[in-house]
């Protein structure tokens, strides 16, 4: 196998192994564990982490151009700037 | 004079074709602007779905608590799971694929399609549960909620499988052009969007408290 196949197969393992772990936290948290709003705080911002990584190395943009990849992490930063807002000013 | 790499040939037809590009380079859109055009679309349809679901969470936040608590966290932990791995399997596929390893990168096609098998069984065993539970769109808001956005996710992880099959049937081909890769980079991407939105989706339904 080539180097760049296998640096290519590299990335997308430690991302899904990355992804896996993130999907743990986040199912410990929802599961009644930790203070209730941080831990919706930590798991709206987990699952952005997770989208940008889904983007990053699986969409393959970290290497797409410059527009592509600003409108991904410009969506994934607004819509989880605003749920996260949206939960902590309305929650009583 | 400039040296060239095809000598000349008075009696070919048509010049010798340069090998076909197979590799990314850095600035490659994957897959075509087309799909990135859907995919954007669909993000912020997305992402208005994710807005009207917290206000309106906001405005009832004991009824959805309450409402979630019936939720059972592993179908939706174990939908993320199967979706994750079918990504890694699709994305390790178009990886092989790129590199002539056409067996291998077909049957890793393969695996992911199993993965949306198992998403959907899931999600029927889950359907059914609820709905024998009593949880039906019109029980409150969020099983409204709960019903729509799944169900539409569940249509797009469809479509999803029907293009899964058109990706192995492209992968099986003895050999691959460029126009064959951007067809199974596309894919790929729509692909790895169902995961994305159920990232999102499962946090909101089922972690949120």
């Amino acid at each position: 196998m080539s180097c760049e196949a296998s640096s290519g197969k590299n990335r997308a393992v430690v991302a899904w192994l990355v992804l896996m772990g993130a999907t743990a936290v986040s199912w410990y948290l929802g599961d009644g564990h930790g203070a209730r709003r941080f831990a919706t705080v930590v798991v709206l911002a987990v699952a952005f982490a997770k989208v940008y990584l889904v983007g990053r190395y699986f969409m393959e943009l970290g290497q797409a151009p410059r527009a592509l990849r600003l409108l991904f992490g410009g969506w994934t930063v607004m819509v989880c700037a605003a749920l996260i807002t949206m939960f902590v000013v309305t929650d009583g | 004079m400039t040296m060239n790499a095809w000598p000349a040939d008075p009696f070919a037809s048509t010049p010798p074709k340069a090998p076909e590009r197979r590799l990314r380079e850095p600035g490659h859109v994957p897959g075509e602007i087309g799909i990135w055009v859907f995919i954007f679309g669909d993000l912020l349809i997305f992402a208005l779905f994710f807005g009207v679901f917290v206000y309106e969470r906001s405005r009832s936040a004991g009824l959805f608590e309450q409402a979630r608590e019936h939720m059972n966290l592993t179908f939706g932990a174990g939908n993320t799971l199967l979706l994750l791995t079918g990504s890694l399997f699709v994305a390790l596929g178009l990886n092989s694929l790129r590199h002539g390893a056409s067996g291998p990168g077909s049957r890793m096609i393969l695996v992911t399609l199993l993965c949306g098998f198992g998403f959907v069984v899931n999600k029927y065993l889950e359907y059914s549960n609820e709905i024998e539970a009593g949880h039906t769109p019109s029980t409150n808001g969020f099983f409204m909620y709960y019903f729509v956005f799944t169900g539409i996710h569940l249509l797009h992880l469809l479509l999803g499988m029907v293009a899964l099959v058109i990706m192995y049937l492209i992968a099986r081909k003895p050999a691959l052009g460029s126009r064959d890769l951007r067809n199974l980079e596309a894919g790929a991407c729509y692909w790895h969007l169902i995961d994305l939105l159920w990232i999102v989706l499962f946090a909101l339904l089922y972690l949120m408290r």
